[in-house]
């Protein structure tokens, strides 16, 4: 591995420590305005996460050689009944999102190994789980470098701990799925030898997405909320709330699990009432089996 | 013994403690039928120990033995090497435990495998003939496959996904490490688009999947 100097160069000849220092800044920037969205906990939250998080995971499954979309994230999750297995599709989103439910800085290698299933395992993660005090796109990236040499076949993985050790040299209170999706379409493996300088740039570029990903969501939880006082509020409250805290429900899912007073029926009429006041997405564009968010 | 169990071993040399601590993981591991979990072996082990540096050793020892330990869905378990496959073949019975696979039930379960979830319609469009719900309750019942998400079609027809069961048969740790995924996906196989349905199956793995150990 080489060593980079985070100091800004004085030659004239842009250096690869330049060029590090630079995307070091750039990201330093985003991330310290996406650490804003992350500590104030807005109302939109919740969603907000699970969107990353539904990124995060098709960007894996990319990296793994399927190519999901998010919509067949989405179905693969939201029309699993329960007790049956959501296959390697939902698995992939489960874990993402088991991950960003703790505090970062409690989530030790034994909850990984629970978050994760015994299959992974190995001292590669007690390893990358050491913070040295490196800026923290740096010590993310050796965490996936580490990952990757002892995992090669498991890309979510490294992208996991480095966003998990991201969050951490931050202190974040919680994980944010970044680094995934920040790679782009044809993302380069951590052993390559500029992926200290393109981790930290997808770093940058992710952050900003995400930043703005919160702010669209916040104008459409407002919206949401503008509309409440027209529903019934006994039966629309839970609803509301796991509209502001998931990516996307289904009539089912409320019938099932957020409102069981509420029949199938009355949960599809009180969605499509929350679509006609354009306050809530249709995000399938199918006839049956809607799915609905914000 | 009202002893309680001794995880530590503080009152042993360190060698003799590693001694036994592999003892403890080996013999959790051999007198198991199923595959022992990280957590359970982590149990048998000091808080400290470094449980796959352990395991290693233990693999280390049984290099020169017919068998080893071997990482599967969900935990750790001997397993005869690939080596000996032949040398099993000649002296099994015919009450063998496991049930040998036809080559058409091999070929379904492998297309579950590479395009699960997986309807049984879009089975039949992949495998180019009708797939009966006959031959998928055989892999049911076998607990090789296990209802998956519902398909948002007409009717919201089940999915089908391979369980833990179908890992641990066929020595894989993880779907990742279903052979050729890579060059399958290359050549456009692996897509359930409907430009599917006159290309024949893909290259779906044989009957006797015990033969195709990892390494």
């Amino acid at each position: 591995m080489q060593a980079f100097s985070v100091s800004l160069s004085s030659s004239d000849t842009p250096s690869p420590g330049a060029a590090l220092a630079a995307a070091c800044f750039d990201a330093g920037a985003a991330l310290a305005l996406l650490g804003q969205a992350v500590t104030t906990a807005p109302r939109h939250q919740g969603v907000w996460r699970d969107r990353l998080v539904l990124r995060a995971a098709a960007a894996c499954l990319a990296m793994a050689g399927r190519h999901e979309s998010d919509a067949d994230i989405r179905d693969a999750v939201l029309l699993t009944r329960p007790g049956a297995d959501p296959g390697p599709i939902g698995h992939a989103f489960a874990e993402w999102r088991g991950l960003v439910s703790r505090t970062p800085r409690l989530t030790s290698v034994a909850d990984l190994r629970a978050i994760l299933g015994a299959r992974r395992s190995g001292e590669a993660l007690d390893r990358a789980l050491v913070l040295d005090g490196r800026p923290a796109p740096l010590a993310a990236a050796a965490a996936a470098a580490t990952l990757h040499r002892d995992h090669p076949r498991d890309p979510a993985l490294a992208m996991m701990v480095a966003d998990l050790v991201l969050a951490r040299s931050l202190g974040w209170p919680r994980l944010v799925p970044l680094l995934a999706a920040g790679l782009g379409r044809r993302p380069p493996k951590p052993d390559a030898a500029d992926w200290p300088i393109v981790c930290t740039a997808a770093y940058g570029r992710s952050a900003g997405q995400a930043r703005l990903l919160s702010a669209d969501l916040a104008q459409r939880a407002d919206r949401l909320l503008s509309v409440q006082a027209r529903l019934r509020a006994k039966t629309a409250a839970p609803v509301i709330s796991a509209l502001l805290s998931e990516d996307a429900l289904s009539a089912t899912v409320i019938s099932d699990r957020i409102a069981p007073a509420m029949s199938d029926r009355a949960a599809r009429r009180l969605l499509e009432r929350l679509v006609g006041l354009d306050a809530v997405r249709e995000l399938t564009g199918r006839a049956t089996h809607r799915l609905y968010g914000l | 013994m009202a002893a309680p169990f001794d995880r530590d071993l503080t009152d042993l040399t360190p060698e003799l403690r590693w001694r036994e601590w592999m003892g403890r993981v080996e013999a959790a591991i051999f007198a198991s039928t199923v595959p022992v979990p990280r957590e359970v072996l982590a149990t048998l082990v000091g808080h400290a120990c470094p449980l796959d540096a352990l395991i290693q050793d233990i693999r280390d020892e049984l290099r020169t033995r017919p068998y080893d330990l071997v990482k599967v869905a969900d935990g750790w378990q001997h397993r005869t090497r690939p080596h000996f496959i032949t040398a099993l073949r000649a002296a099994a019975r015919p009450a063998s435990p496991v049930p040998a696979l036809s080559a058409a039930d091999a070929t379904l379960l492998m297309t579950i495998a590479y395009h699960q979830p997986v309807t049984r319609t879009e089975l039949s469009t992949v495998l180019g003939k009708d797939v009966s719900p006959d031959a998928v309750a055989r892999l049911r019942r076998q607990n090789l496959v296990g209802p998956g998400p519902r398909s948002p079609q007409p009717g919201a027809p089940c999915t089908y996904v391979t369980t833990p069961v179908f890992l641990s048969r066929f020595e894989l740790e993880s779907l990742r490490d279903l052979p050729d995924r890579d060059r399958l996906e290359a050549a456009g196989l692996l897509s359930k688009e409907p430009a599917l349905a006159a290309v024949r199956a893909p290259r779906a793995g044989s009957g006797d999947g015990a033969a195709e150990a990892a390494e």
